[in-house]
């Protein structure tokens, strides 16, 4: 069902705030990927996306590179940035962690345009939604298949490079923690403005670790020693209770064994033949 | 003051308990109102003397659900009532010639006996029956559903016989023909629906009547009538069991039959000939006592009955040389007799104990007896019975030997499942009650090898004449050459197998009936004879057998048993011992069809089967497992992979030895660990040795690299190795610090690699591959530190509190609980030389199926394990097929939803554990993954099956497990030649929506797939680790699985995508069904979504199938060579 228009003077196709366009990968393509632009809005204010040039375009392939966007909005005006990302966001996601995997960031579907003027993401939206526009050419080719993997694999990290970059890393991070540590003998025994001192791991009093484990050892450690004081099967009150634990325990199986028993019969698990 | 729970104090317990409701403890949660005295005892009892309280409960569910009943019950009366008064008042015959056919003729019935030779003297003349009683199960009322049948015994007049009818199987034939008569009768009565001739018990000479008819209440009854002769028609001593009473004369119709009535004594006994008819002379006598014994016990009869549910589900009830269900009522009654058994036991102690006293028993050296008086000179001893060939219980009279159809192998059989059963009541483990009584044990899941011998005229005569004394065995069991062979057959092999083999044993055929018009069922007549084998894993793979000393006199006897296979062989003390040596290689594909060239050359040697005539079933799933290596003359065998495996194992103790002698790291190592599932000897095609990279190849720095104008490179597998360092204050205490250490330790550990022993090595952020004899290791440093880094938050209050989150999970899966796993599945292939092949066939199934992935590998791992650590109620498996039989059983059959399956790896499990974990199960199902599979380290069972599978899967999975069951088992029971094994490995394509066929280039594995031929060049190891290769091959390279990926990750909201990882060739789409559906204008709902406006409605949006379909083709450019819908092409 082919889509109406909605506003027949521009012929472009806006619908609720999201201008849509048509965009095959290649000639040799047999259906149109529908795409969703808009202008991009944040109460974040970035400066990596600047508000009223920064324009949002969602449903691109996952396939889609730089140069596929770049040559897709290339003339509505001068871009500065793109970024491609697998889902929306109010604000970028970090271009991979320092030292995590940099491989290319697979699977995207949004991708963020930054031009240069705030001309560009109007431009961008009064596109035609009939012409059907081409993701990739000479310039622009497209990436993926095998080419794709192979030039994926091909990207070999530079040993060198990596030694250097975890070595700076490495060194500001303890740099950072000499500081802290510092920080925090200095504070040792030095009571805040409430009279209250800080146990830390520097004291003279250094104190266990505040961790779950631990308390509940401390716990335990209370109830044996409490256990130990008891005397057990003394009264006969006492053992007469025991014993009537025992049948209660006994009870409690049956009705539980019962109710097994009561589901397995439902699944007719009975019948050896 | 000190007190114990004693029996004394419980009494008084008792009270106070019965009376606490109306005293002052009102108040407590004491919630037994309902349970009154009675119960508490009951309950108390069950504690006491039972195994647990749900198996008592569930085996009481059991009894109801096999006890006839009542109704039931009144109508087996009110027609067998019926019957009796019919026959006795039947008119007499005329007499007839027992060779006169015309009056048989005419009433359109056939003998049901097997006549041959056909001419015997003596006449026939039908009387009706003295009386007609009911008698057997009915009588004692242990009876058991399904198939519920009385026993009517007619009684044929003294006046009936003539002298001489003893012989040459006259009072068989007039027994038979007798039946004839009452069925020439019968078939004129209005209520009779059905009448049919089977053998009792299998025993050819003993056909029985099986009449079908409407009950006073319309509803069908089944009966079977038999025919006794009057007591004192015949002497019981006539039929000692040495005696002769088929001559060989008339049997083989020799030109002078008289001259054997002159010497009958030296004439050769007829055992079975005689038992057959002693049996129905002291039938009454028999049952009476029997009776006596077992009246009036509850316990009693409701334990026979478990024991006959428990030999039903092992095939030993019916059929020929079976362990009848009178037999075993016998040897409860003999127990009760011996007072091993009391009639106030309850049915568990019942079952208990006769389970326990038939594992412990030997029924030819000390064979139970009803007897009790003097023993008469007339009398046979136990000596004379025991050389009869079967299994000895001698009867009330002293005559009859009760079990003389019970052949031996069938009583050793019995024996070991007893004994198995025994054990598995004793661990106390879970499913007791399942592996007892619900689990059926058919035959090829049971025997690890089975074999059929086909039926024709050359194995019949080559055993007939090879087989000496084997002509009198055929005269004495009536011309049935097959029973006779088969027994040869079992007892050469057990002799030749020896301690390979636990059991030898026949497939029991069950009961065949008949019509009346229709010829007896002829045992000769059957297409094949099947035999099973269970073997030793610890002897049945050895390549050699060791005979004795070569001076010694046995090794005369050795020699005349092997023939020219015998050859005296010097061993490494020192000895000279005759020896047969079955195979030059030490393949385990081999080593395990050792036992196939045994059969064979056994076979033909000794029973003159030659190996045309024999289907042995072992190895026939083995090349699912093998490859073709090229080039041919690399010392490189791939039988099906365990060498492979092992080789990966040496290389990686040279790995291992090299990262340990590292110096240049600050930390010392603490563990090396492999976690590939190569290291656990399950990974389906273990990596062969990576050929060396050809110079024209692109190199940078040192490794090679795929290019888009050259063939892809073979895929090379990076065999991930933990590296566990020690603990220190210095680890960071941030990932990403860890992470920059953590590549600074691996930058200084693959440099010294490769500048200090020069092997060849690539260098990564989080791993460093290494190259060892062709295999590539991916070095993984690592510490615990990151895992509780990544668990640790702290709360607002300052407490430092651990909590798992889905990046923990994942860490301490590859570098705790993995490497735990692989150590631990290790040694279980160390035990069981099968496991490997097992456990590589399930997942090659499963990958077949195309639904990899949706399990974990490891919960595959672990099924199979289970098989091996708790195997009731079989014995561990000794064959891959065996093996896979039984994993698709407990796939398709375990309650995954009631049950945690509770894998006892190296027996960790405490007691405790087998109650506490299914409570903690009960308590926490619904939030518990559809699978838990517990093992000593992770109790709650969640470790590998969360989360997948899912629940639909894991139902789909069930059924695929079902289906291919049943088609295996049929294929392996079936002895065509012709069968397609490779049948349950090929999965239709008809179900998917779409599927998209890969490019063959593309398709790096090809050579892994079912059906493919194709041989895969490999380097040459040798060669390899002498010259350090210097150029890095390609590792971890395969397309095809990259596409797959690639399409679950794109796609996954709108299809499922499934692909057989080994060497598939097609990937099938799915969609889902949800995903086509009309979708709000939402960010969320753009994908693949083009805008739809209807009127003034709300926009919407519609799928784009085109626009995928798009997408895929441009994702898997150069890789995929078309999509197509199945159902257009089938």
């Amino acid at each position: 069902m082919a889509p109406e228009r909605k506003n027949e003077t521009r012929s472009n196709l806006v619908i609720q705030g999201y201008s849509v366009l048509q965009v095959k990968a290649s000639e040799r393509s047999r259906a149109c990927h529908y795409l969703y632009l808009k202008e991009h809005f944040s109460p974040h204010q970035t400066t990596e996306w600047p508000q009223g040039r920064t324009l949002e375009v969602h449903n691109i392939p996952p396939y889609c590179t730089q140069d596929n966007v770049r040559k897709l909005f290339k003339e509505c005006g001068e871009i500065m940035r793109i970024y491609l990302q697998p889902k929306p966001t109010a604000m970028p996601l970090k271009a991979s962690l320092i030292l995590s995997s940099d491989k290319q960031i697979k699977n995207v579907t949004v991708a963020y345009v930054v031009f240069r003027k705030a001309g560009g993401v109007k431009n961008a939206c009064k596109l035609a939604f009939d012409t059907e526009r081409l993701l990739s050419d000479k310039d622009a080719p497209l990436v993926s298949g095998l080419r794709a993997y192979i030039s994926e694999y091909k990207a070999i990290p530079d040993v060198k490079a990596m030694e250097e970059q975890a070595e700076a890393y490495l060194a500001e991070y303890y740099k950072r923690k000499d500081e802290e540590v510092k920080r925090e003998k200095e504070m040792e025994g030095v009571p805040d403005e409430d009279g209250f001192i800080k146990v830390t791991r520097y004291g003279k009093n250094k104190g266990s670790k505040r961790t779950e484990e631990n308390e509940r050892k401390a716990k335990e450690k209370m109830r044996m020693k409490k256990k130990k004081t008891e005397l057990k099967d003394f009264y006969t009150s006492q053992f007469r209770e025991t014993k009537r634990q025992h049948i209660l325990e006994l009870q409690a199986k049956f009705e539980e064994d019962k109710k097994k028993i009561k589901d397995m019969k439902a699944a007719r698990k009975f019948r050896p033949y | 003051m000190k007190r114990r729970l004693n029996d004394e104090d419980s009494v008084k317990e008792k009270e106070t308990a019965g009376d606490l409701p109306t005293k002052s403890r009102k108040k407590s949660t004491f919630t037994d109102r309902e349970f009154n005295m009675e119960e508490i005892s009951k309950l108390k009892e069950t504690e006491a003397l039972y195994h647990s309280s749900l198996f008592r409960l569930q085996v009481s569910e059991l009894l109801r659900e096999i006890s006839v009943k009542q109704k039931m019950k009144q109508r087996l009366e009110e027609a067998s009532r019926f019957l009796s008064d019919t026959l006795k008042n039947l008119p007499s015959g005329k007499e007839h010639k027992i060779t006169d056919r015309k009056w048989l003729k005419s009433k359109h019935i056939k003998n049901p006996i097997l006549e041959k030779p056909f001419q015997v003297k003596g006449t026939f003349l039908f009387s009706p029956p003295l009386d007609v009683f009911i008698s057997g199960s009915f009588v004692t009322d242990t009876m058991i559903e399904p198939d519920i049948q009385a026993d009517l015994v007619m009684i044929m007049p003294k006046t009936f016989f003539q002298p001489k009818d003893y012989l040459n199987q006259r009072y068989s034939r007039k027994r038979a023909l007798y039946l004839c008569a009452v069925a020439s009768h019968l078939e004129n009565l209005e209520r009779v629906q059905h009448l049919q001739f089977s053998y009792f018990m299998g025993n050819p000479y003993k056909p029985m009547l099986v009449v079908k008819l409407n009950g006073h209440d319309l509803k069908q009854v089944s009966l079977s009538l038999h025919a006794v002769p009057e007591s004192g028609a015949f002497k019981e001593s006539r039929f000692h069991v040495s005696k002769n009473n088929v001559r060989p004369g008339w049997f083989f119709e020799k030109s002078d039959p008289t001259k054997d009535d002159v010497d009958a004594e030296s004439l050769p006994g007829t055992p079975y000939y005689n038992s057959s008819i002693l049996h129905d002379l002291c039938w009454a006598k028999n049952g009476k006592f029997v009776e006596k014994f077992l009246g009036g016990s509850e316990g009693v009869r409701d334990g026979i009955k478990l024991l006959k549910v428990w030999l039903n589900q092992r095939e030993l009830l019916k059929g020929f040389g079976a362990f009848s269900g009178f037999l075993i009522s016998c040897y409860v009654a003999h127990l009760i007799m011996v007072k091993k058994i009391n009639k106030l036991m309850n049915f568990y102690q019942v079952f208990r104990t006769t389970l326990l006293y038939l594992s412990k028993s030997d029924w030819v050296l000390d064979p139970p007896s009803f007897y009790e008086d003097e023993p008469q000179r007339t009398q046979p001893t136990t000596d004379e019975f025991r050389d009869s060939g079967s299994c000895v219980f001698i009867d009330r009279s002293g005559f009859y030997n009760l079990a003389f159809s019970l052949p031996v192998h069938t009583f050793s059989r019995v024996k070991h499942e007893a004994k198995l059963s025994v054990d598995t009541l004793e661990q106390q483990q879970q499913n007791t009650f399942d592996a007892l009584f619900m689990t059926s044990v058919s035959f090829p899941r049971k025997f690890d090898h089975i074999f059929h011998v086909e039926v024709n005229a050359s194995t019949l005569n080559g055993p007939l004449e090879k087989i000496g004394g084997i002509q009198n065995q055929v005269m004495d069991v009536g011309g049935h050459s097959t029973i006779s062979i088969i027994y040869h057959v079992v007892k050469v092999l057990s002799d030749a197998l020896g301690k390979r083999a636990v059991l030898v044993q026949p497939r029991i055929t069950s009961g065949k009936q008949w019509a009346k018009g229709d010829d007896p069922f002829e045992f000769d007549s059957e297409p094949c004879f099947t035999i099973g084998i269970s073997i030793d894993n610890m002897n049945a793979f050895n390549i050699l057998d060791k005979g004795p000393a070569a001076e010694a006199i046995e090794s005369r006897d050795f020699r005349a048993f092997w023939g020219e296979k015998s050859e005296m062989r010097r061993f490494k003390d020192g000895t000279i011992h005759e020896a047969v040596l079955w195979t030059e290689s030490s393949c385990q594909s081999d080593r395990r069809l050792v036992c196939k060239r045994i059969v064979h050359y056994v076979l033909e040697r000794h029973c003159g089967i030659l190996s045309k005539n024999i289907q042995y079933m072992e190895g026939k799933l083995d090349p699912l497992l093998h490859l073709n290596l090229l080039p041919k003359d690399t010392d490189v065998v791939y039988g099906t992979g365990e060498e492979q495996s092992l080789a990966v194992h040496h290389a990686f103790d040279h790995v291992t030895r090299a990262v340990r002698a590292l110096t240049s790291l600050p930390l010392s190592i603490n563990s090396v660990q492999g976690i590939h599932p190569v290291f656990r000897h399950a990974c389906v095609f273990p990596p062969l040795p990576v050929k060396q990279a050809t110079s024209d190849a692109e190199v940078v720095s040192g490794c090679a690299l795929p290019s888009e104008r050259k063939p892809l490179p073979p895929y090379v597998p990076a065999l991930k190795v933990i590296c566990m360092l020690e603990g220190s204050g210095k680890w960071p205490e941030e990932t990403e610090a860890i992470k920059g250490l953590k590549t600074l330790l691996h930058i200084k550990m693959g440099t010294e690699l490769k500048d200090k022993l020069s092997l060849c090595v690539s260098i990564d952020k989080d791993h460093v591959d290494v190259v060892k004899d062709g295999f590539v290791f991916r070095l993984i440093i690592s510490n615990t530190r990151e895992l509780a880094v990544l668990r640790t938050v702290k709360t607002e209050s300052g407490m430092v509190k651990f909590k798992d989150t889905e990046k923990s999970f994942a860490l301490e899966k590859e570098i705790i609980e993995l490497p735990r796993l692989t150590h631990l599945l290790h040694s279980i292939q160390q035990e069981n030389p099968v496991f490997s092949a097992t456990v590589r066939l399930c997942k090659r199934w499963l990958a077949a199926q195309m639904v990899w992935g949706l399990i974990a590998e490891e919960a595959l791992d672990l099924m199979v394990a289970f098989l091996f650590t708790s195997p009731h109620p079989y014995s561990v498996p000794g064959s891959p097929i065996a093996g896979l039989l039984r994993f698709l059983h407990l796939l398709s059959t375990f309650n995954w939803k009631a049950d945690p399956l509770m894998v006892n790896l190296n027996k960790d499990f405490k007691d405790e554990d087998f109650t506490t974990i299914p409570k903690e199960f009960q308590k926490n199902r619904a939030t518990l993954p559809c699978m838990c599979i517990c093992t000593p380290p992770d109790k709650q069972g969640t470790k590998w099956t969360k989360p997948q599978p899912t629940e639909p899967f894991l139902k789909r999975l069930i059924v695929l497990a079902r289906e291919s069951l049943a088609a295996l088992e049929s294929q392996i029971m079936n002895s065509s030649n012709v069968t397609d094994f490779k049948m349950i490995f090929r999965p239709p394509l008809s179900h998917f929506d779409l599927v998209i066929h890969l490019l063959k280039k593309a398709n790096i594995l090809h050579y892994q797939g079912v059906d493919e031929k194709s041989d895969v060049h490999v380097g040459d190891s040798k060669t390899g680790s002498n010259k350090s290769p210097d150029i890095f091959p390609v590792v971890e390279f395969c397309v095809a699985t990259k596409f797959l990926d690639d399409l679950k990750m794109t796609f996954g909201d709108f299809a499922w995508f499934f692909y057989d990882p080994f060497g598939g060739s097609v990937i099938g789409i799915v969609w889902k069904v949800q995903a086509f559906e009309r979708k709000e204008f939402k960010v969320s709902n753009f994908r693949y979504r083009k805008p739809v406006i209807d009127g003034d409605e709300r926009p919407n949006l519609d799928i784009l199938k085109e626009s995928i379909l798009d997408d895929i083709r441009v994702i898997g450019g150069g890789l995929v060579e078309s999509i197509v819908s199945p159902k257009a092409s089938h």
